[in-house]
């Protein structure tokens, strides 16, 4: 006899479940969908102020991208258009760019013609909104500061057209 | 017997089903012309950061992103794509061995897409630096890497 004990038949479950819990906390995001989307009060690149609070009563399509990140490039004329097509039925796009400075953005604004405020954010922002970890990321807030959409990547604008579609739909 | 070769058979059919499954993945590398970089996946990078040499670790993307979430112990340097994250990266690794093992990932967008990782490659290939190898973020940083619970730290950069 070695005097040793042989482990518990639970040792090895409880330990693995252990492990896994911990790699779920470390990999849980929260979730802000259906949650009020974190206020926020910047100004914008024309020097006015921009708050989320301010344009409650709209449906807000919120645009987190940069100046040199190319899917976000790609889908910039398809906001201009959306903003647009949908700027009569109360709907407002706002741009928040993660840019290190604004004269990139500016010229990126100007390029595409941009016609919504566009204004830079940072990391506390990004982290209150879950925390934006790849560009771009594209939310779509209903008409009372919810949270009804999460979009991320290169077909985030086409995705959050069709929310904000299910969404006019429900507040005609 | 022919009974006893079908489910051999079949082995063979799910193995090559695998093997070419694998070979798809890269495809979207390939169409970007960044099939060429030296790649570590994200497991093999956490495994070899626990070990006795672990690689200097480089992200080349953007401040916002690294302040957020960041691999423990990676250096910032910035958008590799622009001259000063590149001047920055050749100003970190001045004073080291050229077979210093070094990764460099970003994770700003899709892999196709990253802007940053290609140049801040060919910059350590031009001082000669010969093992280099880029992190493999197919999506970006929070899907690939912090939503597969691989462990972060969170913290702006030192200013420079």
């Amino acid at each position: 006899m070695t005097g040793r004990r042989a482990p518990r038949g639970w040792a090895l479950p409880v330990g693995l479940a252990c492990l896994a819990a911990a790699s779920v906390a470390l990999a849980a995001r929260p979730s802000l969908m259906g949650a009020p989307a974190p206020d926020f009060t910047l100004t914008t690149l024309a020097g006015k102020p921009l708050s989320l609070s301010s344009l409650k009563g709209k449906a807000v399509v919120l645009d987190f991208f940069a100046s040199w990140c190319g899917p976000c490039r790609d889908e910039l004329p398809s906001l201009v258009a959306l903003e647009k097509r949908y700027r009569g039925q109360g709907v407002q796009v706002v741009g928040i760019s993660l840019d290190d400075s604004a004269e990139p953005v500016r010229k990126l604004v100007r390029e595409f013609q941009v016609p919504y405020p566009v204004a830079l954010g940072d990391e506390k922002l990004a982290e209150r909104y879950g925390g934006i970890l790849g560009l771009p990321v594209v939310f779509v807030i209903d008409r009372e500061g919810r949270v009804v959409g999460r979009h991320e990547g290169e077909t985030s604008v086409t995705a959050a057209e069709a929310d904000l579609k299910k969404l006019l739909a429900l507040t005609k | 017997m022919k009974t006893n070769d079908n489910p051999r058979r079949a082995g063979r059919w799910a193995v090559l089903a695998v093997a070419l499954a694998c070979l798809a993945i890269p495809s979207r590398a390939a169409a970007s012309g960044k099939a060429d970089l030296p790649q570590v996946a994200p497991a093999a990078l956490v495994a070899q950061l626990k070990g006795s040499h672990p690689p200097l670790v480089f992200q080349v993307g953007f401040r916002i992103l690294y302040a957020q979430a960041h691999i423990p112990g990676s250096k910032y340097v910035g958008p590799a794509n622009e001259a000063k994250g590149l001047d920055a990266l050749r100003a970190a690794v001045r004073s080291l061995p050229k077979d210093r093992e070094i990764v460099l990932y970003c994770g700003c967008c899709p892999w196709t897409r990253c802007p940053n990782v290609v140049p801040a490659y060919e910059a350590l290939r031009a001082l000669h630096f010969t093992h280099v190898k880029v992190l493999a973020i197919p999506e970006n940083f929070g899907v690939d890497w912090v939503e597969k619970g691989y462990p972060v730290e969170r913290g702006a950069p030192e200013k420079r």
